[in-house]
């Protein structure tokens, strides 16, 4: 018989969205590691031996830790990384080697978004989870999630087609 | 939201970059033991099959082979305490002839005073060419709650039991014993409060 710990399957399902989620939370992709290292042991710590840990946790940990290091950070540190905080959210994506416009336009629409409105959509699309959990996780109304969400997607709507013409626009000149 | 099924499906197509192996590596070690508290167990595919069932059919011989293979040990470490066998000692092994041990003879015991070479006739049995393979088996992990430490710091302390088993394998005669002795851990994990 061959064993294997059961957080290393767990991770490699869920490591890549977590890592993305952090990302948003920190102000360079160190710290963003950080995060998801410390929030990941500390939740596997106390609930890892049942086998069974539910992703909204270890969302919530990395917010909370987020926001508990942006406080003891001094000013100065944050000016002098507020460039990172630049790099968009489409950095976090895969790229296939075939050139997809529509994915692309869909990836520069993304990065448009305002910050609240990207954080509900990682949370909803990719970490999969409720409207319930998502309000736990940002400690934000349900209401005021799902309205953010929706915003998210009909803005996406809106400038998809637009992000595609520009771009067939730009190819032309 | 069926009106904005399409973008949802579009998104979805997207996947996220893969973390990257040095934070897995940075994970594993900040864990330690509270990563190996729950393990998924599979066969081995690599396993030849045909080794399951020489064990099996070695059974039914097993408890034989066991007895003896226990009158062997007891009689080697009786002699050896009594200073029949000589062992090679080397320069940098302590001689500890000045070292007195207590053997009690029993001579109701069914191997008191045969030798070595008349119990491997009696058993048939080789006495020597025996190549042992340590296996542990987790049986079992039981949660115990959370505990304090001397200190104060609260732990969660988790109690395993394993199985030890060795094969002992006799490749001239193509023989096999298995021992098994069963064993307890007790981990403590410390819990961080915030």
């Amino acid at each position: 018989m061959i064993s294997e710990p059961i957080w290393k399957t767990w991770f490699a399902k869920h490591g890549a969205k977590l890592l993305m989620f952090a990302r948003q939370q920190a102000r360079n992709p160190h710290d963003a590691e950080d995060l998801v290292q410390e929030a990941f042991v500390r939740i596997w710590r106390l609930y890892g031996h049942t086998g069974e840990v539910s992703p909204g946790l270890v969302y919530r940990a990395i917010r909370r830790l987020a926001i508990d290091w942006a406080r003891s950070l001094d000013r100065r540190v944050i000016r002098e990384q507020k460039t990172f905080e630049l790099s968009p959210l489409s950095s976090s994506f895969v790229y296939g080697i075939e050139k997809d416009e529509q994915k692309e336009a869909l990836l520069r629409a993304v990065d448009r978004l305002p910050g609240e409105q990207k954080e509900v959509l990682s949370l909803k699309v990719w970490g999969e989870l409720t409207f319930d959990e998502i309000s736990r996780t940002l400690d934000l109304s349900l209401n005021t999630v799902a309205s953010r969400y929706r915003y998210a997607l009909h803005k996406l709507k809106e400038w998809v087609p637009e992000e595609l013409g520009m771009n067939e626009t730009n190819s032309l000149t | 939201m069926s009106e904005f099924r399409d973008i949802e499906n579009q998104l979805r197509s997207l996947s996220p970059k893969d973390p990257p192996i040095h934070l897995t590596k940075r994970i594993e070690q900040g864990l330690g033991e509270a990563g190996n508290l729950a393990v998924r167990c599979f066969p081995d595919e690599n396993k030849p099959p045909a080794r399951e069932k020489k064990i099996c059919d070695f059974l039914p011989y097993r408890f034989g082979l066991g007895l003896a293979a226990s009158l062997f040990f007891v009689l080697v470490g009786y002699q050896l305490f009594d200073g029949q066998l000589t062992i090679n000692q080397t320069k940098d092994v302590p001689n500890h002839s000045d070292l007195t041990f207590s053997v009690i003879e029993d001579p109701e015991s069914p191997i008191h005073g045969v030798s070595v070479a008349e119990l491997e006739q009696m058993s048939g049995m080789p006495v020597g060419g025996w190549t042992p393979t340590f296996q542990e088996r987790l049986l079992d992990r039981i949660d115990e709650g959370v505990v304090s430490r001397p200190s104060g710091t609260p732990a969660r302390q988790v109690r395993m039991h394993y199985l030890d088993q060795i094969l002992w394998q006799h490749p001239a005669t193509e023989t096999r014993m298995i021992s098994t002795k069963p064993r307890q851990e007790i981990i403590l994990i410390d819990l961080d409060l915030y």
